[in-house]
């Protein structure tokens, strides 16, 4: 009994000291300014038909778009709000100067510049895009949305931002950033997770995944349609395997991708997984953010590493180049 | 600040430690990890994205015509009780944490579907209005006009039809550019094929479904013009 509970107290150490440890901020960074550049991205392509979404002239003037996602939550016996500063608003410049305001807040916080802030302010504009019209969003719009609420709780500014380079400058920061809380970045390894396991839940409820037929049919779909494809995956094998192999890898990253040793072939495998459905579909960024969120992966030591070793191999070959040029 | 204790810390001292400006080797002021109020938000959040993201039961077993035993029987509690539970509910629907990961599941859709309308016009021409379709727009176009697919997807459906008087007036305001001859009435068409099963011949025409019917009153027309 006692050998159980020294096991359970020491198993809950090392939990304890992964999830919420200190450790370098530099792959919260890198995700940072990669995951915000392309919520802006994103937002950029949208207001190129910002009347059709967002005006009252549009298909979705407010009304209709509070009468698809309500604007409260009824619980606790009372009317709860929700995160929408346009809640009330039913003026299309009012609604363009907070969506214009949130892309500036993307590419601040993509560029780590005031970043604390910024990014707070990416989170309320972005949810609030998404409770304004909620009928455009597919998967890859809720991954925005959790992944920058997670940027504003967190430090994500504390490395690889123009906040530490002026910091920097001024003298008021390390030459080496300190070590920060490493939650905020196991929530996002751990929400990736959750989304490879529900979704290969969610498929093991159906009957095309399982019978190893699934991928036939979104390749047949006009309307998804990107590049041409080659003949070869109209075969019942490359069906099977891109089927069965979609399931493999969506399993493999709620539980190998915790095992260092394999992290690496889960992470490819995964980017693998989303270039075929990059090339193959129009499902815009959607494999880009999935593959950013990969960083989440990588400790920040390792990645400042491997940052190094380029930097003293760059160096090494300039130097040779200038040493022959001199010969 | 003063009474935390100053020294090394890091989870992987071992990893590319010792060198560099981008942030490891640091010196950090630390007290052990962090303080409980966040443990406990972090465990309530995990607790509120797992039940949320899980499956629901097969409607058989949630209307109770089918007994609910083991995984699905948690499922089915897991929909009545947890996910429905006001904490829970509340804090991700106002946060907008709120999510759902059922992508291409739980069978992909074996449906092409894409929208069209008819104007009708004052003097009774009929001429034909092409809703933004995938399928006909180059690559730069498709990557910023998807919205438009996922929309139709949606706003075609029954559940939807709130939306359609809306959508019909756009169009009518988008094609009311001859002041003597405007446009009277909008019908809205979709139209869908289905995917046949692996390895069999793929169906060239395509089903087409008048759903809706607009008569388009002028003065809201006007006003939709308004600046």
């Amino acid at each position: 009994m006692k050998a159980f509970f020294g096991y359970i107290r020491s198993s809950w150490k090392g939990f304890d000291n992964w999830f919420f440890g200190h450790g370098s901020p530099v792959a919260l960074g890198l995700f940072r300014a990669v995951f915000a550049g392309l919520v802006f991205v994103n937002l950029a392509f949208i207001l190129i038909y910002f009347k059709d979404w967002f005006s009252q002239s549009g298909f979705v003037p407010s009304s209709l778009g509070a009468q698809n996602m309500g604007p409260r939550v009824e619980a606790f016996g009372q009317s709860i709000p929700r995160l929408n500063v346009l809640g009330s608003v039913t003026s299309d410049s009012i609604t363009l100067a907070v969506y214009l305001a949130t892309m500036l807040a993307a590419l601040l916080t993509s560029l780590g510049l005031w970043t604390r802030i910024s990014s707070i302010l990416l989170a309320v504009g972005l949810v609030s895009m998404h409770h304004r019209n909620g009928l455009i969003l597919h998967g890859g719009d809720t991954l925005m949305r959790v992944s920058v609420l997670y940027l504003a709780l967190s430090p994500c500014g504390a490395a690889v931002s123009l906040d530490r380079f002026f910091a920097r400058k001024k003298g008021l920061a390390p030459a080496i950033p300190l070590m920060i809380s490493l939650w905020p970045q196991r929530l996002i390894q751990v929400q990736i997770a959750i989304i490879y396991l529900t979704t290969f839940w969610h498929k093991m409820g159906g009957h095309f995944w399982k019978n190893g037929t699934a991928t036939w049919y979104p390749i047949h779909l006009n309307e998804f349609d990107r590049f041409p494809l080659p003949g070869f995956t109209e075969t019942a094998i490359f069906t099977s395997l891109t089927s069965w192999g979609t399931l493999a890898v969506e399993l493999s990253f709620a539980t190998l991708v915790f095992a260092k040793p394999l992290r690496k072939w889960v992470l490819l495998a995964g980017i693998g997984l989303h270039a075929f459905i990059d090339y193959a579909f129009n499902i815009p960024l959607f494999s880009y953010l999935m593959i950013t969120m990969y960083i989440a992966f990588y400790e920040g030591e390792e990645i400042a590493g491997w940052w190094d070793r380029m930097k003293s191999k760059f160096r090494e070959r300039v130097g040779s180049r200038k040493a022959d040029a001199t010969i | 600040m003063a009474n935390k204790k100053l020294r090394r810390v890091s989870n992987n001292a071992n990893v590319g430690a010792g060198h560099g400006t981008l942030g490891r080797d640091a010196k950090v002021i630390s007290k052990p990890n962090a303080p409980n109020w966040v443990k406990l938000f972090i465990a309530f959040h995990l607790i509120a994205i797992i039940t949320w993201s899980l499956p629901g039961t097969p409607p058989g077993i949630r209307n109770g015509m089918i007994p609910a035993s083991g995984m699905n029987g948690l499922l089915l509690a897991n929909e009545k009780y947890v996910k429905t539970a006001d904490p829970i509910r509340t804090y991700l629907l106002v946060t907008g944490f709120w999510q759902y990961w059922d992508m291409f599941a739980p069978d992909p859709s074996n449906q092409d579907l894409w929208g069209d309308a008819e104007i009708v016009r004052q003097d009774g021409s009929v001429e034909h209005y092409q809703y933004p379709r995938m399928y006909l727009l180059p690559i730069q176009k498709k990557l910023v006009m998807e919205r438009h697919r996922k929309f139709f997807e949606r706003a075609s459906q029954d559940s939807f039809a709130y939306l359609w008087p809306q959508f019909a007036r756009v169009i009518a305001s988008e094609v009311d550019h001859n002041p003597k001859n405007r446009p009277v009435e909008v019908r809205l068409f979709r139209h869908w094929q289905q995917i046949p099963p692996v390895g069999e011949p793929m169906p060239t025409e395509y089903k087409k479904y008048n759903y809706w019917v607009e008569f388009i009153d002028r003065k809201m027309l006007d006003k939709d013009k308004l600046p």
